[in-house]
């Protein structure tokens, strides 16, 4: 049960090859080196690409199985995406943004209330910050009830005070939500604190030693005696 | 005969009038057109769309009168499409409002179709992403956003349908009365020496593309 993945897809340079299975209220870790195919992942899981070939399940509800032509559209499979860049949508407030949505207003001041962006909610997007911004774009995508989140780099713009705050919430939210959710970060140290499963790719594919090589790289003495001098 | 005097002649208040309920026309069609027409063009490459962008973008690129030509021969009564109307298009009101449909067409759809690819289409995933249908995307998340390009766009598709002459010539065929738009008419007062009443004329024309030129740079000045 939970997300079951298997999927194919050739890109311009190599291929697509990844399977996992990820449980409700676990996070997995999407790891590995820019262009490894990372977001592409991502995107034929909540059907904004199709992938040539395999299964997507989620709780025995079959997503997509390209041998039985099956793809079920974008606006059923209860998935809510946050991107790296900030998506929010600019001619709306950001209480109608996270209501947009919503099952009712009172889930929407909810998870405002919990990001601590209440006090925003009258402002548009672009007249707040960007930290500010990313909060509310994790209420909206909450404020649907996804039963698969999805998260692209949502971190990568933002200062680390704001950053660390924000990894804190999740890793709280975490059990609470008992969804799978799936986190692609290029920071190892946050992807070790939150995941509950680390898929490192590279090339397109499951690299498992991927990720120990590269902590072991960021540890060894004489790494840290280059940084140092730096 | 004073300014005043030319306008209120019946072979120049004609044009006129006839120019703008032809506009109030086309511009209602290059509204629903171009919207329809521009999103549709954002879709995954078909041959089916390639067909239609070739189709659209057409009279940007091939002479208005050789444009005109095909779709006289097209629409004639003879024509392939012609002999299936009921009524005739060709020489009628319907067949000046056509060109100037067809004229402006492309500076409708694709500045909606431009804007639709920028930072809209991201916009569109997360709204599906969250549940929204494709229309109720389309009317919530991208027209709102893309606003001031549908506004620009349209401004100066009317620009272009206002000074059409090469396919309202085959299709409408300058009939004096029926068919002489404002543009037409300019060429019909030259000819006959008119070149006071082709200065009011001209006149108004100019002013008209002013306030399109005007529109079109206030939209792009608030868009910066």
């Amino acid at each position: 049960m939970g997300l079951v993945v298997s999927v194919r897809k050739q890109l311009k340079h190599f291929n697509i090859r990844m399977s996992f299975v990820c449980g409700g209220g676990e996070l997995a870790a999407v790891v590995g080196p820019s262009g490894a195919g990372k977001t592409t992942l991502v995107r034929m899981l909540a059907g904004l690409e199709p992938p040539d070939g395999g299964t997507i399940s989620l709780n025995g509800r079959i997503w997509t199985d390209t041998a039985a032509n099956y793809n079920i559209p974008i606006q059923e499979r209860g998935v809510s995406l946050v991107f790296q860049e900030f998506t929010l949508f600019p001619h709306m407030n950001v209480r109608r943004n996270v209501a947009f949505a919503a099952r009712s207003m009172e889930l929407a001041e909810k998870y405002m209330d919990m990001f601590g962006v209440l006090r925003l909610a009258d402002r548009k997007p672009d007249a707040i910050s960007g930290g500010e911004r990313q909060r509310v774009a994790f209420c909206q995508a909450l404020a649907r009830e996804p039963e698969v989140l999805l998260l692209d780099e949502p971190f990568s713009a933002l200062d680390v005070a704001t950053r660390r705050n924000l990894r804190d919430h999740l890793k709280e939210l975490k059990r609470e939500l008992a969804v799978p959710i799936l986190h692609v970060t290029h920071d190892l140290e946050e992807a070790a604190f939150l995941g509950d499963i680390i898929l490192a790719m590279e090339n397109g594919c499951a690299a498992p030693g991927w990720f120990d090589r590269q902590v072991r790289f960021f540890t060894h003495p004489s790494t840290s005696a280059m940084q140092a001098a730096m | 005969m004073g300014v005043l005097g030319i306008l209120s002649r019946p072979e120049t208040s004609g044009p006129l009038w006839l120019t703008l309920r032809v506009l109030a026309v086309s511009g209602t069609l290059h509204l629903a057109a171009g919207l329809l027409l521009g999103y549709y063009l954002t879709g995954r490459k078909t041959g089916v769309r390639s067909v239609v962008d070739f189709l659209v973008s057409l009279p940007l690129v091939f002479p208005p009168i050789a444009t005109g030509f095909v779709l006289l021969l097209l629409l004639g009564r003879n024509g392939v499409l012609g002999r299936l109307l009921p009524t005739g298009i060709v020489f009628s009101f319907s067949g000046v409002v056509l060109a100037s449909f067809v004229a402006g067409l492309p500076l409708m759809v694709k500045p909606v179709e431009a804007a639709l690819r920028g930072n809209a289409r991201q916009l569109g995933e997360v709204s599906r992403m969250l549940g929204k249908s494709e229309w109720q995307t389309f009317w919530l998340v991208l027209l709102p956003n893309v606003r001031r390009s549908v506004a620009s766009g349209w401004f100066l598709a009317l620009g272009r349908s206002l000074g059409e002459v090469g396919i309202t010539l085959m299709l409408g065929g300058n009939i004096i009365g029926k068919t002489n738009t404002l543009s037409l008419e300019i060429y019909n007062a030259v000819f006959s020496g008119e070149f006071d009443r082709a200065m009011v004329l001209s006149g108004i024309i100019g002013v008209f593309s002013l306030i399109l030129f005007l529109m079109v740079r206030r939209l792009s000045a608030v868009e910066e």
